[in-house]
């Protein structure tokens, strides 16, 4: 369901407006908050004043916990949605460097931009040096490059950190909030008792919310694949069934061919088939890789998705998953590789099709030559004695990406 | 004098209300777009397109910057986003009546320095916003509220820099 994810184009003026009022509530609600003002946030860090720790765990606790209940619910797949991937590099002297940026400059980029449209003077110089920061970083990137990669670990969240289950991450990240307001709290009471404020309502209400709300989440189990998968409409589960997704050999050849699509074949068939045969350029998916391939391939336009199964069923399988995470112009090669062999077997000097080995296309191969063959992508015309519908629709791609990248 | 005090007399929102409606509005953000909130991303690319009047080869030929340069730079929802937190905070300052040409500093800093300060701080922020792959909004908001190890690790990172030198450079927001 979620998702909505509209391509942000400045030409087409839903987008547009949706882009610039998210914005524009953004920088209203830091302005509101006071974070234009540079004393303010830098007293943070003399405990002077705590709405920088406050205002940014709350909102991330609060994001936190509805993003665990869409999930929960199933309004939303969150393997879906845009999670930073982990740098160890990145994140540590980054952070460092901002860090040190923060006390001498006093802001950080958002919040100098919301400075500079009050007309503070030191928001103004803060966003021409950040400017000129990041222009540096592009200028100096091709040194800095190897530093810059350095620990990658992908797509990394504490779930699966701690291998617990996303309720008690999110109790965790609860109690860790209300642990710092805490700490914070008594330590400004001791320096600076004259800006010490007693709890609000408002905050003793919202802390217990918190911890409520977190403790509910452990009442709902988490959704997986086959619940999605029902929620599906009808019309989409028909589809799927009368092969709406199902490409014929002549039409995958076709596109293979067809520079305008930019195809990627995965073959989902066990290491020793894919060794011993593969469409050309064909890479080899296992389950765990298909997070990071949905995440690579969406939004990429053009890109057209071939799988390759054993057969229709584990195909059809696939399909789902990948529905799952949101992967548009999704088809596979209707039967496995058994119409593509048969059809062009005789080409093939160390091809025969065994007898007793119709459930397994591939036994047929006497070396594990992988692609090299001609078969692997034979000449144009050589499947045109099957009659395969057109299946393939070029869509637009549905998310643009995230990130501050 | 008594100007330990943060606000200058100035009624900012309660930081429990601030925090509530920014965790919906990052909510909102995510279920409407996929994505989070982000700023540093979008002056980047406003930066490169001001570049890109001068030097077009030059960023295309560099392997970070020319994917950001390649599409319109108006097209991208960062930049959109950056436009609309200036109109956003324009609109609140107007409403709070603290829209006045004005220089926000430490008791002990003169107006110039604190525009070399904050310039510096900038720099260096720019910088490192850019190294970290994202800022508080991008990496620490968004990143923080799915979980991601990375943005966590940033967070701390960058709370534990800030509290190591706060003491110091005292100086710059302090009497001491």
């Amino acid at each position: 369901m979620f998702p909505i994810a509209p391509e942000a184009h400045a030409s087409d003026l839903p987008s547009l407006l949706l882009m610039l009022g998210i914005g524009m509530a953004f920088g209203f609600i830091l302005e509101s908050a006071g974070f234009g003002d540079s004393r303010k946030l830098a007293g943070q860090f003399y405990f002077r004043d705590l709405a920088v720790l406050r205002v940014m765990f709350t909102a991330i606790v609060t994001a936190a916990l509805l993003l665990g209940l869409a999930g929960a619910a199933g309004w939303l797949v969150l393997e879906t949605i845009w999670l930073p991937p982990t740098w160890l590099a990145s994140a540590l002297i980054g952070g460092g460097l901002m860090g040190v940026g923060f006390i001498v400059g006093g802001f950080c980029p958002g919040t100098s931009l919301v400075a500079l449209a009050t007309l503070k003077l030191d928001g103004l110089f803060f966003v021409l040096g950040a400017l000129v920061g990041m222009f540096s970083f592009g200028e100096s990137f091709r040194k800095l490059e190897a530093l810059w990669t350095l620990g990658d670990y992908g797509r990394q969240d504490l779930t699966q950190l701690f291998d617990s289950s996303r309720p008690v991450v999110l109790l965790g990240v609860v109690f860790l909030a209300l642990a710092l307001f805490a700490l914070a709290a008594v330590i400004q009471r001791q320096f600076h008792s004259r800006t010490f404020n007693r709890a609000s309502k408002m905050r003793a209400v919202a802390h217990g919310a918190f911890v409520v709300f977190a403790l509910a989440l452990f009442l709902i189990e988490e959704p997986g694949p086959v619940y999605y998968w029902r929620k599906q409409p009808d019309t989409l589960h028909r589809a799927l069934e009368n092969g709406a997704f199902a490409v014929g050999p002549a039409e995958a050849l076709r596109t293979m061919r067809d520079n305008r699509m930019d195809l990627q074949i995965l073959d989902l068939r066990p290491e020793s088939s894919f060794n011993l045969f593969h469409l050309r350029d064909a890479r080899r998916m296992v389950p765990t890789g298909m997070q990071a391939y949905a995440e690579e391939a969406r939004g990429q336009s053009g890109r057209v998705t071939l799988l390759v199964a054993e057969d229709e069923a584990s195909a059809r399988q696939a399909w789902k998953a990948f529905h799952r995470l949101g992967l548009g112009n999704l088809y596979y090669l209707a039967d496995g590789l058994q119409p593509w062999l048969e059809a062009c077997g005789g080409d093939a000097a160390d091809y025969q099709v065994l007898e007793g080995a119709q459930d397994r296309a591939d036994q047929g191969f006497q070396q594990a030559l992988g692609s090299r063959r001609t078969i692997s992508r034979p000449l144009p015309g050589t499947f045109d004695r099957l009659s395969w519908p057109d299946r393939i629709q070029l869509k637009k791609p549905k998310v643009v990406g995230g990130g501050c990248g | 004098m008594k100007h330990d005090l943060p606000q200058g007399g100035e009624r900012y929102w309660n930081p429990t209300v601030a925090g509530l409606l920014l965790g919906l509005l990052l909510f909102g953000a995510f279920i409407l777009t996929g994505h989070g909130l982000g700023a540093s991303g979008g002056l980047h690319r406003l930066i490169l397109m001001a570049q890109g009047l001068f030097q077009p080869d030059h960023i295309l030929q560099n392997p970070y910057t020319a994917p950001m340069a390649a599409s319109n730079t108006f097209d991208h929802w960062l930049v959109l986003q950056v436009i609309g937190v200036l109109i956003g905070g324009a609109l609140s300052g107007v409403l709070h009546g603290r829209m006045r040409v004005e220089t926000r500093r430490g008791p002990l800093l003169g107006k110039k320095q604190r525009w070399l300060f904050a310039f510096a701080g900038g720099v260096l922020m720019g910088f490192g916003a850019r190294f970290a792959r994202g800022c508080t909004s991008g990496l620490a908001l968004s990143g923080g509220a799915m979980l991601s190890v990375g943005a966590w690790i940033f967070m701390f990172s960058v709370f534990i820099a800030a509290y190591t030198l706060a003491r110091p450079l005292g100086r710059l927001w302090t009497q001491e």
